[in-house]
């Protein structure tokens, strides 16, 4: 009755704990993102400047929440690819994604 | 009730963020975001911060409230809080919202004839002051009585108990600590003669190993379990979650052990006997600072009216106590708990390596126990043996629940025994209460009445008529409750609630008053760590909302006691806080003056020659140790603690043939307790809108019951419809069912049981019998 836990990364259990499905459209989504050592400013420059993003920087730590917010999948497909296109980020991990209906 | 998709959608996305910076908040302990704070506030206005410890967990996490015009718009963590470290929990982000329910009491009510009528304050107290003089007269001193809170502040619980204690003359006082407090008390009361822990939360800075017993810190004690996580990253410290359910605790842990319910008595014996068989004692310490004791066994569970229990206490030797552990050897342990023997030999190692510092943490698992009392000296036992106590690190630390069940419940003293220094059946203690009091020592009755189970059995039986219910909602929170709520509802029973929203307890009221909470009037809490913080009057109570302090005061003063309750409206905390340290003026629990805790983020007990003391016991950092040691355990006469002989014993009632599964109840992160005031925080609420019954996911399949799905759960006090939680946030181990009591629509506690430990008479929420069925 006993089971060990040492390889399970962090952000897997909080998607698995904080992921809440709905079945409608508009995804909204939210990570946490890792700057390269000494480019978080260049990394809340470069997801500023993208659309759909919302950008909290933690004030005492290298990391920055993102928010995604796309209309459709494929505009949210087109995103994630800018995304990988970033330089300064180093590691990009989901934390909960929601799908809501679309705006009046 | 309409929700446009605009709003819905900014909704969503506000917890998109929140999800986030919870996610980040458990990596990053400490982590802060102001921006987003801030982006959210109100632009341009005069936003003043002023700290407060937070309204809701004992964790007692310091926090900055902005206030805007007359409100509380925003909070953040303090970063001066030694505490949280700029650190809060979803709740204490939410916390000032839970001020601005729709439905907040502002007015006092009056049943008449079945239904409530708005008074104003004076008739309401007027009223409450008539109703005590005539119940004393007809029934006598001992019918009228007041259950308080961990949530009351320090004066609150102050002139409650001078109130009925010294003027009225009886010890009918109690308050919710006692459901999930009472058996932490006894546990050091017993193994120390001296109550709350010897060490601090800067032990988990020290610790190289924590082992959490029966305790899902994740949720429960969030922002403490971010600081070991902490740890964890910076030192590769070892986290070891030992409980009957896995958790969001069990899944961020770094070993996971699961035990059959109640056989935790059985693993710590089992310990214990390794730590003996390996050679692991740390002889020196043991035999200058340890005595061996046994108690009475066999004791009952508290289950019929007027049950009483006194343990007889004897002094046992080393050998004797070698021998009574020879029943739980691992091998032994493991057909009983379902703990294989290597695991309790590993966490045995680690308990007896001599250079591993090791933390034990618990809550309600250990204390909401039919043995409570034996399982929290069994846990000192480990420590005892090991000599890993009263160090930095090394710490046996039971945490607790609520914001002041240490400042208010424990060391005021609001229990039927308990005096603000010591207890009601010392003679010392009466004429040194009775002097600060101002009151005649014959005043103060020697024998302790009803502790709370027994007290609200005397509503029932009509022994008590008049209870007033502050800052609590017993008819949630109590176990078996229809027996109580239909006692409540008597004829010939007077009922007064003090409260800040309508709940189930308001529903049982002759009066309703309006409370002021938390930041609406000036008080102080003392969390688990003996820190004792104070919150200035920030903001303005709505309508005719008054303090419980004040409350109280007011009808003290209707009684005739306007000697005793000298105070002034506009200093009344000031002097009854000056009032109270006389009560504790020694060097084993001075507190720090009000300057001192108005300046700084609060300030742990003792403090002695202008310095707080973090950790007890031991002579390089505790003034009061005198015995020349290196430690002395001075709550005891002879400075020695006890290591106790405690068996397992089976709990009150077990699964058989009728009611094959085990039923756990226990508390959710985003609520407070019974929900009654983050139930009315639409992010909250939303997050975790309603009560379910968690299942083990084979049993489900088996069952052919799916998440959503109506489960029915029968005890023999009765049955509830819940939706099923499979594979969700818990998971129960095969055969065990658990339900959060946070639900009012849900009320789990009308079926669990109310026996107790013996001891401490703190019910046993965690384990009843239970059918489970589909609906
Ligand atoms: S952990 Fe407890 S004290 Fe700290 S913010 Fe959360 S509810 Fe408040």
């Amino acid at each position: 009755m006993s089971y060990d836990k040492y390889h399970v990364s962090y952000i897997d259990i909080f998607i698995n704990l904080l992921k809440i499905k709905y079945h409608y459209f508009m995804p909204i989504k939210s990570y946490l993102a890792h700057p390269h050592d000494g480019k978080k400013e260049e990394l809340i420059q470069a997801l500023s400047n993208l659309n759909h993003c919302d950008v909290i920087p933690a004030e005492n730590k290298d990391v920055l929440v993102l928010i995604t917010e796309t209309e459709t999948k494929a505009e949210e497909d087109i995103l994630k690819q800018k995304l990988e296109t970033i330089s300064s980020l180093k590691l990009l991990a989901m934390v909960s994604g929601f799908n809501t209906p679309k705006k009046n | 009730m309409y929700t446009s998709t605009t709003n819905r959608r900014s909704f969503i996305k506000k917890m998109a963020v929140l999800s986030a910076m919870t996610a980040a908040a458990t990596m990053f302990p400490g982590i802060m975001f102001a921006g987003e704070q801030e982006k959210n506030l109100p632009k341009g206005g005069n936003l003043d911060w002023k700290k407060a410890p937070c309204r809701f967990c004992g964790v007692g996490c310091g926090v900055l409230v902005g206030i805007e015009n007359g409100k509380a718009v925003a909070v953040k963590g303090d970063p001066k809080s030694p505490v949280n470290k700029g650190l809060c929990c979803v709740k204490g982000y939410h916390s000032v919202m839970a001020m601005y329910g729709k439905d907040r009491l502002t007015k006092p009510l009056v049943k008449k004839n079945g239904k409530y009528v708005e008074t104003s304050m004076k008739e309401a107290l007027d009223l409450i002051a008539s109703k005590m003089k005539e119940t004393i007269k007809d029934h006598g001193k001992d019918s009228v009585s007041i259950y308080g809170s961990g949530q009351w502040t320090i004066p609150d619980g102050y002139v409650a108990s001078k109130l009925f204690k010294g003027c009225i003359g009886t010890n009918n006082v109690e308050a919710n600590a006692r459901l999930c407090m009472a058996s932490a008390v006894t546990g050091f009361l017993t193994s120390f003669g001296i109550d709350e822990p010897m060490g601090c939360y800067e032990d988990i800075d020290h610790a190289d190993v924590f082992v959490l017993w029966g305790n899902n810190m994740a949720e429960m004690h969030p922002v403490l379990f971010s600081r070991l996580l902490d740890q964890r990253l910076k030192r590769g410290v070892k986290i070891i979650d030992f409980a009957t359910r896995t958790t969001r605790t069990s899944m961020a842990a770094d070993k996971s052990i699961l035990f059959l319910p109640q056989t935790d008595l059985a693993v710590a014996n089992a310990i214990c006997y390794e730590i003996i068989k390996n050679g692991w004692v740390n002889k020196s310490f043991v035999e200058k600072h340890c005595n061996f004791n046994k108690g009475l066994t066999n004791m009952g569970y508290g289950l019929e009216d007027k049950y009483k229990f006194k343990d007889k206490p004897e002094k046992i030797s080393f050998q004797d106590y070698k021998k009574f552990l020879e029943d739980y050897t691992p091998e032994k342990v493991e057909k009983i708990s379902g703990v294989s023997a290597k695991d309790i030999k590993y966490m045995a190692a680690y308990y007896g390596d001599p250079n591993k510092k090791v933390m034990s943490l618990w809550c309600m698992g250990p204390n909401q126990h039919s043995r409570g009392t034996w399982m929290n000296n069994l846990i000192y036992n480990i420590h005892l043996l090991t000599g890993k106590i009263s160090t930095p690190g090394n710490s046996p630390f039971s945490l607790t629940g609520q914001p002041s069940a240490c400042g208010t419940v424990r060391e005021v003293g609001t229990l039927t025994h308990k005096l603000p220094h010591g207890v009601v059946m010392n003679k010392e203690h009466r004429e040194f209460a009775a002097k600060i009091w101002d009151v005649p020592v014959e005043n103060i009755d020697p024998k302790p009445t009803y502790h709370t189970v027994e007290m609200f059995r005397a509503l029932d039986r009509g022994d008590i008529r008049f209870m007033w219910i502050q800052v609590t909602n017993p008819m949630v929170t109590m176990p078996k409750l229809k027996r109580y709520r239909d006692a409540a509802k008597k004829e010939g029973r007077f009922i007064v609630v003090s409260d800040v929203y309508p709940t189930p307890t308001t529903d049982i009221a002759d009066v309703i008053l309006p409370s002021a909470m938390w930041i609406e009037r000036e008080g102080m809490y003392g969390n688990s760590e003996r820190r004792t913080q104070y919150f200035e009057q920030m903001i303005q109570p709505p309508g005719e909302a008054m303090s419980d302090t004040w409350q109280l005061i007011e009808v003290a003063k209707r009684l005739g006691y306007e000697k005793q309750f000298y105070y002034n409206e506009d200093t009344h905390i000031e002097e009854i806080y000056t009032e109270y340290r006389k009560h504790h003026d020694n060097k084993k629990h001075n507190m720090a003056p009000l300057e001192v805790l108005k300046e700084n983020p609060g300030m742990q007990w003792p403090y002695v020659e202008g310095k707080p003391t973090q950790w007890r016991f031991n002579s390089k950092y505790d003034p009061a140790c005198s015995n020349g040691e290196d430690f002395h355990f001075y709550g005891k006469k002879d400075g020695k603690a006890i290591i106790w002989q405690r068996p397992y014993e089976p709990a009150a009632e077990e699964p058989d043939a009728e009611y094959p599964y085990w039923l756990n109840t226990g508390r959710v992160v985003e609520h407070w307790h019974t929900g009654s005031m983050t139930r009315r925080i639409p992010v909250l609420h939303k997050a975790m809108p309603h009560s379910y019954v968690e299942l083990n996911p084979e049993d489900a399949k088996r069952m052919q019951i799916k998440n959503g799905d109506k489960v029915k759960l029968t005890t023999r006090r009765g049955e509830i419809i819940l939706p099923a939680s499979v594979n969700q946030r818990g998971v129960p181990a095969p055969m065990q069912v658990f339900v959060p009591f946070f639900d009012e629509n849900m009320l789990i506690n009308d079926i669990t049981l109310d026996s107790f430990c013996p001891i401490s008479k703190e019910p046993d929420y965690k384990k009843c019998a239970v059918k489970v069925e589909k609906a």
